[in-house]
């Protein structure tokens, strides 16, 4: 099996997504590589510009510590993993690392329940099927146990 | 002779009675909402001094505005202040004096000009009442904000509007009262600005100074939490009176600074330095004593207001009443929206959300302030009749904005989406409290050793329990967010808020110990203002990012 992305952003579906990847990893004896990406396209346009890169430069500090969180994780499981900040664009940065590693499954971390009421049209699932088509990669979506 | 007969000859006793009566009934009042918890505790005391007046002969206690101004508000002033971190402040310093200031003079022009243009009441009278009800009066509203888990920022610039506007809204008075005794065209505007500049900055700058001595010279100095405290008792209600007397001590008996802002810059100085200074032990006696103060002159306050309030004079003035709301409502709307959406296009990084103005719009109560000026309307400056006509509007009015507002706002603040307080949310607060709390217990007991009050053994044992206690607690919390995920990304970026403070707070350090200069200093701490900012932000986004987790 080829390797393994686990994209994290440090909300609800977080802890849960690396727990699953850790797992899948060892069992599979693939390599695990989780992503933060940090995406300037979410700030408001109203925002100037000593602000946004300020926000752009916390994306990345809360990224590193978030990815450091991850790979102590997978320490404690024994597993050797990488890291990898990316910054612009959350689906086209995963599709470009997914692709760059060869990564044979993709997961990402949802929050409990459905999520259509918070991001509308099921946001996650939408993102997961743009990825899958354009990358050729198997998407798995990760939610906390309720 | 009993007590009943001994009160009828003293008026000692006479007043010891009625408060005595006062405190139990405050009790009883505090007991009631506890157990039933659907309208604030002010506004129950409002409630319950109606209901009192009812009755001529139970109370006869008379407050008059001097009692109120100089004795009861200046406790209520100085504990708000001790708890207000001010960098906390400092970040919202630009909306809050905008709205303190600008906001209290446009509020007193819009109200002023409507009491006039509707009442028919003389310019300088209608700008006095437009002045005495632009003092907000948050109390029963931060109450809401604390038991929802409102964000403090939110809290933060009610309360600072509330603080600063009261001193505003008291200058702004007596300008009006000047004018009224002069005559309205002999007092331009040059020279009511000059003496609004000169009695605000006076009044802050005898606060700060003294607030200083207090916190550098006593609180850092002597290690004694009664002494401490009683100085600041001292303090609260010295800075009051030296700074509405201070001409009386440079032998300029007409010069006279704001004894309001006075407390407020004391209490800030005391609560942001002095209290840096001192002991646990020290500090958690000051709050305690602090907190009582408040509770105790806040519970005479609204009782008053309810027993000041006679219902008969409000059915006769209830047009004016209704038109001193609907100006009120009408002023706040125009002060809030305008003023925090002109001040979100100056400052961008500092916006402030339309949930949080909508909270800011309906939270604006009136209280002990506006009542209090009220009160020293007498008819030797605008004439019995329209000094009664304004004093009932004013009853009117803090009785509609806390019997109306103060009763929905909690909704308000839930339906906006504010209230962050969840079981979850509490439990995690429970957890990280105790460990605080933990650290802070076994820092002491450090402390005590090293200064050789307890021997070796005794440390010992006694911090190996606070550190099983410590691990036993931070597994709890790691159990707690295992369970709660969702909570990681909020301790992290309060976190990493903390952090981003304590690295400013270092550059100012640096910069008092010489070691970067100015330049450096204004660059670094800018770059940090915008990382601060850039957590706001964040916090409000929650990381930004919809997709994924």
């Amino acid at each position: 099996m080829g390797s393994i992305v686990c994209a994290t952003r440090g909300g609800e579906g977080s802890r849960a997504v690396q727990a699953a990847a850790i797992q899948r990893a060892k069992e599979a004896d693939s390599p695990l590589n989780f992503l933060y990406v940090a995406d300037p396209n979410s700030l408001d346009e109203d925002i100037d510009a000593g602000l946004k890169t300020a926000v752009l430069a916390e994306l990345h500090w809360m990224g590193n510590t978030l990815l450091r969180i991850a790979q102590k994780r997978a320490d404690a499981e024994h597993l050797t993993s990488n890291v990898s900040i990316r910054e612009g664009s959350v689906p086209q940065e995963i599709i470009r690392f997914v692709r760059e590693v060869e990564a044979d499954l993709l997961m990402l971390g949802a929050p409990r329940g459905t999520t259509a009421n918070v991001f509308g049209d099921d946001a996650i699932e939408q993102l997961a099927r743009q990825i899958q088509t354009e990358a050729g990669v198997r998407v798995e979506i990760v939610r906390p146990e309720e | 002779m009993n007590l009943l007969q001994l009160a009828q000859e003293s008026n000692i006793i006479q007043a010891e009675l009625g408060l005595v009566v006062l405190l139990f009934i405050a009790a009883f009042v505090a007991i009631f909402v506890r157990r039933f918890q659907r309208i604030p505790y002010t506004t129950a005391l409002v409630v319950v001094g109606l209901g009192l007046a009812l009755m001529p002969n139970f109370l006869n206690l008379d407050f008059g505005a001097d009692v109120i101004l100089a004795v009861l508000v200046p406790p209520l002033l100085f504990e708000a202040t001790l708890n207000i971190p001010w960098n906390r402040l400092q970040s919202d310093l630009g909306i809050i004096a905008l709205l303190a200031v600008v906001g209290t003079l446009l509020s007193t022009i819009i109200v002023g000009g409507a009491v006039m243009q509707f009442l028919g009441i003389p310019l300088a009278a209608a700008l006095a009442f437009g002045a005495l009800i632009s003092a907000t009066d948050p109390v029963s509203v931060i109450s809401f904000f604390r038991s929802l888990g409102v964000s403090k920022r939110l809290s933060i610039m009610v309360e600072g509007e509330s603080l600063f506007n009261d001193g505003t809204a008291i200058v702004l008075f007596n300008l009006a009262l000047t004018a009224g005794l002069l005559g309205i065209d002999s007092f331009g505007p040059g020279q009511a600005l000059q003496q609004f500049v000169v009695v605000s900055l006076g009044g802050l700058a005898v606060g700060l100074v003294l607030g200083y001595i207090v916190s550098s010279l006593i609180l850092k100095n002597v290690d004694d939490n009664l002494i401490e405290t009683t100085t600041t008792v001292a303090l609260a209600f010295g800075a009051y009176v030296i700074a509405e007397s201070f001409g009386k001590f440079v032998g300029v008996p007409d010069l006279h600074f704001s004894g309001i802002l006075a407390v407020v810059a004391a209490g800030l100085m005391v609560g942001n330095i002095g209290l840096q200074n001192t002991s646990p032990t020290t500090r958690l006696t000051l709050e305690n004593f602090w907190e009582f103060a408040a509770y105790i002159t806040n519970s005479i306050i609204f009782l008053a207001i309810g027993l000041e309030i006679n219902l008969a004079d409000l059915r006769l003035f209830i047009v004016p009443i209704v038109v001193a709301v609907v100006a009120v409502l009408v002023s706040r709307a125009i002060v809030v929206y305008t003023l925090t959406w002109g001040y979100g296009r100056i400052q961008p990084g500092k916006r402030i959300p339309l949930p949080y103005r909508n909270v800011m719009f309906w939270g604006g109560l009136r209280g002990a302030i506006s009542l209090a000026l009220a009160l020293s309307l007498d008819g030797h400056i605008f004439g019995a009749t329209f000094a009664t006509e304004l004093r009932v509007m004013t009853f009117g009015v803090v009785l509609f904005t806390l019997l109306v507002q103060g009763t929905t706002i909690d909704r308000v603040i839930k339906r906006l989406g504010l209230a962050a307080r969840s079981g979850k949310r509490v439990e995690m607060q429970r957890r990280q409290a105790r460990l605080y709390a933990q650290w802070a217990g076994q820092q002491e007991l450090d402390r005590l050793y090293n200064e050789g009050i307890l021997y070796k053994e005794m440390w010992e044992a006694m911090r190996q329990v606070y550190d099983g206690k410590i691990e036993d607690n931070m597994q709890a919390l790691l159990e707690h967010l295992e369970v709660y995920p969702e909570l990681e990304q909020e301790l992290f970026l309060q976190a990493r808020e903390d952090v981003l403070k304590a690295e400013r707070s270092a550059i100012g350090d640096a910069l008092r110990r010489g070691l970067v200069s100015d330049d450096v200093y204004h660059e670094l701490i800018e770059s940090l203002n915008n990382r601060l900012a850039a957590m706001e932000i964040l916090k409000e986004n929650r990381g930004l990012g919809d997709e994924a987790d």
